[in-house]
């Protein structure tokens, strides 16, 4: 493995090359089909992570200048590859100087403008620390969209796109003005994407995407941009499963998500979200030397993610533990295994979920529900539900505002900084969306019901009791998550002959709490009105230069210390159904280091960096549904310290004018360096179900990405317009996530060290390497002198690799005597997709 | 260029640094000295005179020779190493959990040795916390062993708890006909196993044992199973029925069919019932013989019926017996038409449109007042062929009916 390695790092040296053109071919990876998610630790139906939203960066980090950041952008996404091993609440996603990152889970959801790439493509970013006039910026680095209309490149573009990824068909049209002689400058962009069934079985997408830019320039100083955009998206989602299912299936992109109703495919888990953005912007020249640039924003809408929920009846999850064949391995199930075997292979309704089923059921449970909507004597009879699809949802609205200035100090030195607001509501709560032919849903806590003799504690809204649901009515929990921030950064830049350098200064102030809309019959003194506030005072700093060994030899380093309140998605015990917040609830403390040597001639351009970032402090929590409690269990660790070192070498070499060879390699080694402390709550119990248990997390690896990729490309370009390329990537070194629990003292109470149970428990599953071709190519046309027509072809995964898990995890449920009986969870990447597009622009 | 190669040696060095294989983390975990672990002997020897708790961090090493699967045993295992076996009893089922041919490690502190009816356990054993598994299917070899050998010396087994295999050995002529044990009232059920010089030993099973209702093996061979004890009787614990192979010719030639009734089933193997005339049907009863099973009809019920009501056997091929007898026992009671043997070897499937041979007079048949009375030997020579068929005519009137009732209905070739 180690000599691979250093092959690797000989031949990224060998090839070296530069500026890679993206030219066109940019663009025809659309940033959607990097969106494979596969959760990180999303494990159960319940759980209530939006996992399609949980995407990497690589998006925004194509349009990087670096080599490296954009070749890794481009072709280790499909691997789920994160940059340094960095979640991506590490990066800041803004437009015009303004935040997108959701406030509350801390990254930014990339589907929220999804298909607006005519703008999009457009970006600044920078990977890792560095200078920046718009904002201090996370540990990752920061992508700064321009969706100024007079920055917008005049003209007209239509195309049309063809693919089989998550979706099929995409047309797009953009428009922009330019600056016109009345001192207006107009861009409009829409698009369409479709599938009718995706890549993967029983999924399907419908998305709409709209965008509206208008400046008006006043005069030479002052100029007023406003900006308006949405991605309404329907879309089918995809499950990640266990190796058997996969097996049974013959297919690594089984789904599970889906079934048949009435002979037709439905996927039980529908994302719906729309929230669009609207802001102005001042763009004040107050003279030669200083611009001021502002910024009012509003951003409000729908998410929505459905998914089944069930009643007093069996678990429809088809790979369900139960429902698969390995539940029935031991001695003596000999029969039952072969049955379900062979149902598995055989049977689409053991396969997949089997709605027929569920409506059957739901149509035969006459029910009184006595007293109810708390009305005493109210009898309600009708078909209780015993199987319903529920939307859960995260709606929001947030205003605020944005102000960032230059300044040029003096021939050698400038000045920026900012100050921006940000005031962000969510309102969360489940709407029935299906009663899948029963007449009602009572809304009580199934779990809560069964463990309590009091028959209140049951009740999600103990003011109404014994609620009939119907389609449309709220219900099961109903909370808001507020969160105020105000952020501020300053600073100074300069250049001399030998030496660029930089220092920058954040301060924020982030404060959150909840309010609960119901009183929850468990949580009755602390599930409604407001919780406790808390506030985070954040500060950073950061420092880099480059120096100039000669104009061809550069050395750079950057240095950052910087402090970073948690996530509120985080914060709180059991968001549904409490106030309760965690605790010894810290800011994050983020110390990064990254020294470079870069190498700039007119063929080669190479870079090669080594860092260090140690991430301490951080709190790490996650939900999921036990069935053995049955209830949601609150895993909240809190002092959780990750380190992440490593290597990156980016390098570019136009071998001849034509043909340009590029390649990019990174080894890093991302793993956990402190014992944290865990507490385990239910949401049905105020009892914990551990308290301040230490977990031995030092050195385990942080999983779900492969900590060392390289890759090799070639292109050719003609001098008559076309060019075609192909690149070679190669991923290794990717871990299960490890499941924190199984590295406890209580875990291993009761085994002695020769016991197998202890490695077992022990030891973090590494998961094979696996490589990709990608081909692409094209061809434009200049028609009339006026027209333009491109063509563009890109294939990924050449080979139709199938077999390459892209991550996973351990599941948080186990059983310490016998841990395969809660395998983990892994996914898979595609196999052969393509995407072509043909434009046509004037 | 010096700065330069400093940094390139910074890089290469902290990339070696990443080369460096760090261990895991390792939350504490106990362990267990040589000096901790027991022999299952040593584990048997603990017990003295009383109920012994152990209060030393022991454990003892074994493998799973019998487990739940089969029914049974319940919340029993049984583990045996070189030197020993012992049953362990369970705080819960471990039908899950534990397998033949385990490997397991008991963590012994806080448990009892204790002797109940003289069998020596380990007792409220948790399978989930005390019974850790270490690898699985290492199915340990049974003993070859006589009967004589099982015998109690002191006061065990010598092989008590151990997995044997005896050879040669076959089930009583009066039990073949018999079920394991008793699936329906779901009792144990004891039956007797003999060797070929004459020595016999008890097979106790389970009434809720998936193989409780199956007929017992008719013929000579191996037997394996867990030796147990019940006071001063030794018994032994069939695991399940694939250890059996009792499939050759045996020693003492047993009848050829027995239809005793015990399973309390007038139909099974083959028999019908057919109303010609009214509807008074045969049933099962054990009046008077407590738990020992016979058929029985009577017509009166506060009243007399009419009836006329056949009870008609599966068809038998005597063609390759050299002197077919047939046998039963009868008794009855009240005034009424005497029960009538017919034979044919041409049923129809209808007992009124076949030709009956009646055969009433070969039989001797009870005296009456519920006195049980053999038949003797009803010579079957004429009948040495296929499709052999008895069947018993039970007739009543309006005014009078005699209760009738058969057992041990049996073919032997004499």
């Amino acid at each position: 493995m180690k000599s691979l390695k250093l092959f690797l790092v000989v031949l990224g040296v060998v090839v070296i090359n530069q500026s890679f053109a993206q030219s066109d071919t940019l663009q025809a990876i659309d940033d959607d089909t990097l969106t494979r998610f596969v959760p990180q630790f999303s494990t159960t139906i319940e759980q209530l992570d939006d996992e399609s939203e949980n995407q990497d960066v690589s998006g925004l980090l194509q349009s990087s200048r670096d080599v490296y950041t954009s070749i890794a952008g481009f072709n280790f996404g499909v691997a789920r590859f994160r940059i340094r091993g960095y979640d991506s609440d590490n990066f800041t996603a803004m437009m015009n100087g303004v935040t997108l990152n959701d406030p509350e889970m801390g990254r930014a959801i990339w589907a929220y403008w999804g298909g607006l790439n005519d703008i999009t493509r457009y970006q600044e970013s920078k990977s890792g620390i560095s200078a920046s006039q718009l904002t201090f910026g996370g540990i990752g680095g920061y992508s700064n969209i321009n969706a100024r209309a007079s920055s917008q490149r005049k003209g007209t573009k239509i195309s049309y796109a063809l693919a089989n990824q998550t979706y099929d068909h995409r047309l797009m049209f953009t428009t922009s003005t330019g600056m016109m002689e009345n001192n207006l400058a107009v861009t409009v962009s829409g698009s369409m994407r479709y599938a009718n069934e995706g890549y993967v079985e029983g999924t399907f997408y419908r998305g709409a995407s709209y965008f509206l830019s208008v400046e008006k320039k006043f005069n030479d100083k002052h100029s007023l941009g406003f900006v308006g955009y949405g991605s309404p998206t329907v879309s089918g989602g995809q499950s990640i499963s266990v190796q058997e299912a996969y097996d049974l299936t013959g297919n690594n992109q089984y789904n599970s998500f889906w079934g048949y109703q009435a002979g037709e495919k439905r996927n039980s888990r529908i994302r719906n979200t729309h929230k669009p953005m609207m802001m102005l912007n001042h763009y004040f020249t107050l003279n030669d030397k200083t611009t001021i640039n502002s910024s009012l924003f509003y951003s409000f809408g729908r998410g929505g993610q459905t998914r089944l929920n069930w009643y007093d009846a069996a678990d429809p999850r088809p790979d369900y533990y139960r429902n698969l064949p390995s539940y029935y391995s031991n001695p003596g199930d000999e029969a039952l295994y072969e049955l379900y075997t062979q149902l598995w292979q055989t049977d689409v309704n053991t396969q997949q979920l089997n709605f027929d089923q569920m409506y059957f059921a739901n149509s035969k449970n006459l029910h009184s529900v006595v007293d109810a909507n708390g009305v005493k004597g109210n009898t309600v009879t009708g078909n209780r539900a015993k199987y319903i699809i529920e939307e859960y949802r995260t709606d929001h609205s947030q205003y605020g505002f944005n102000s960032t200035f230059t300044h040029q100090l003096n021939e050698k030195i400038m000045l920026s900084g900012g100050l921006n607001g940000s005031f962000y509501k969510s309102m969360n709560f489940k709407v029935m969306n299906d009663l899948l032919g029963a007449d009602y849903w009572v809304d009580v806590d199934r779990f809560a019901e069964r463990d309590f003799a009091d028959e209140t504690a049951a009740q999600s809204n103990v003011e109404v009791p014994n609620r009939i649901v119907k389609v449309g009515d709220k219900f099961g929990y109903d909370y808001d998550i507020n969160i105020n921030t105000i952020n501020s950064f300053a600073q100074a830049e300069g250049k001399t002959e030998k030496i660029d350098w930089y220092v920058g200064l954040t301060i924020s102030n982030t404060s959150f709490w909840r309010t609960g809309n119901v009183k929850n019959g468990l949580f009755q003194d602390n599930s409604k009105g407001d919780s406790e506030k808390k506030s985070f005072l954040n500060y950073g700093i950061k420092t880099g230069l480059i120096y100039k060994i000669t104009g061809r030899h550069l050395v750079g380093i950057n240095l950052a210390f910087l402090t970073v309140a948690p996530n509120s998605r985080d914060a709180f015990v059991s968001p549904r159904t409490r106030n309760q917040i965690v605790d010894n609830l810290k800011s994050e403390i983020n110390t990064t280091g990254d020294i470079s040597y870069m190498v700039r001639y007119p063929k080669v351009k190479t870079r090669l960096t080594g860092f260090y970032t140690s991430i301490k402090d951080k709190t790490w929590s996650r939900s999921f549904f036990n069935d053995e409690y049955n209830t949601f269990i609150n895993y909240m660790m809190t002092g959780v310290d990750q380190l992440f070192t490593g290597i990156e070498l980016g390098a570019e070499v136009n071998i001849t004018p034509t043909i340009e060879a590029t390649g990019a390699f990174t080894m890093g080694d991302y793993i956990y360096n402190s014992r944290p402390v865990v507490t385990i709550s239910q949401d049905n119990s105020t009892k914990l179900l551990a308290e301040n248990k230490i977990v031995y997390f030092e050195n385990y690896k942080i999983g779900g990405m492969p900590q060392t990729a390289a890759s090799l490309g070639l292109k050719y370009s003609s001098p008559k317009f076309w060019f075609a390329g192909a690149n070679f990537n190669y991923f290794m070194d990717a871990y299960l996530e490890a499941n924190p629990d199984r590295r406890t003292e209580e875990a291993l109470a009761g085994f002695v060290s020769t016991d197998p149970q202890v490695e077992k428990l022990l030891e973090q599953t590494k998961l094979d390497d696996g490589y990709t071709i990608n081909v692409f190519g094209g061809k434009s046309w200049r028609i009339k002198r006026k027209y333009f027509v491109r063509i563009n072809i890109n294939v990924n995964n050449v080979l139709d690799k199938k077999d390459y898990a892209t991550g996973g995890f351990e599941q948080l449920r186990y059983d310490k005597q016998n841990i395969d009986r809660f395998p983990p969870k892994v996914g898979y990447m595609y196999g052969r997709t393509y995407f072509a597009m043909v434009s046509f622009s004037f | 260029m010096n700065i330069k190669n400093s940094i390139l040696t910074l890089l290469i060095g902290s990339l070696a640094l990443i080369g460096c294989k760090k261990d895991f983390d390792t939350p504490p975990v106990a362990d267990l000295p040589a000096g901790n672990i027991i022999t299952i002997d040593s584990l048997r020897k603990i017990y003295t005179a009383f109920d012994t708790t152990i209060t030393a961090d022991l454990s003892v090493y074994g493998t799973v020779t019998a487990d739940e699967i089969s029914g049974n045993l319940y919340k029993v295992l049984y583990i045996q190493d070189a030197t020993n076996a012992i049953q362990l009893e369970l705080t819960a089922s471990s039908s899950r959990l534990f397998f033949q041919g385990d490997r397991v490690r008991v963590a012994l502190k806080g448990l009892t040795v204790a002797r109940e009816n003289n069998m020596l356990k380990v007792i409220n054993v948790d399978p989930e916390k005390q019974i850790i598994k270490q690898t699985k299917g290492e199915e340990i070899a049974p003993k070859v062993v006589t009967i004589a050998d099982l015998a109690i010396s002191g006061v065990y087994s010598p092989f008590q708890g151990q997995l044997v295999q005896l050879n040669d050995v076959e089930f009583i002529c009066d039990d073949i006909w018999s079920t394991y044990a008793d699936p329906i009232a779901q009792y144990d059920q004891n039956r007797t196993l003999r060797d070929t010089l004459g020595n016999t030993i008890i097979v106790r099973s389970s009434g809720y044992s998936s193989f409780a209702g199956t007929t017992l093996a008719k013929g000579k061979g191996s037997f394996v199973a867990i030796v147990s004890q019940y006071n001063t009787t030794v018994q032994l614990t069939i695991r399940k029925l694939e250890d059996l192979s009792l499939t050759g010719t045996r020693k003492i030639k047993c009848p050829v069919y027995v239809k005793n009734f015990e399973d309390q089933s007038i139909t099974s193997g083959g028999w019908t019932k057919q109303n010609v005339v009214g509807n008074i049907n045969w049933s099962i009863a054990d009046v008077g013989s407590n738990n020992t099973y016979y058929a029985m009809i009577s017509n009166y019920s506060g009243t007399n019926t009419a009836c006329e009501t056949w009870l008609v056997s599966p068809s038998f091929d005597l063609t390759n017996l050299t002197n077919p007898i047939l046998y039963f026992q009868s008794a009855y009671k009240y005034t009424g038409d005497a029960l009538r043997l017919y034979v044919t070897t041409a049923y129809t499937g209808d007992v009124t449109t076949t030709t009956w041979t009646d055969i009433t007079s070969s039989a001797t048949w009870s005296t009456g007042n519920f006195i049980w009375a053999g038949s003797g030997n009803i010579n079957l020579s004429s009948y040495k062929q296929a499709g052999v068929r008895f069947a018993f005519k039970y007739t009543g009137t309006n005014s009078n009916g005699s209760t009738w009732e058969i057992d041990d209905f049996t073919i032997n070739d004499i």
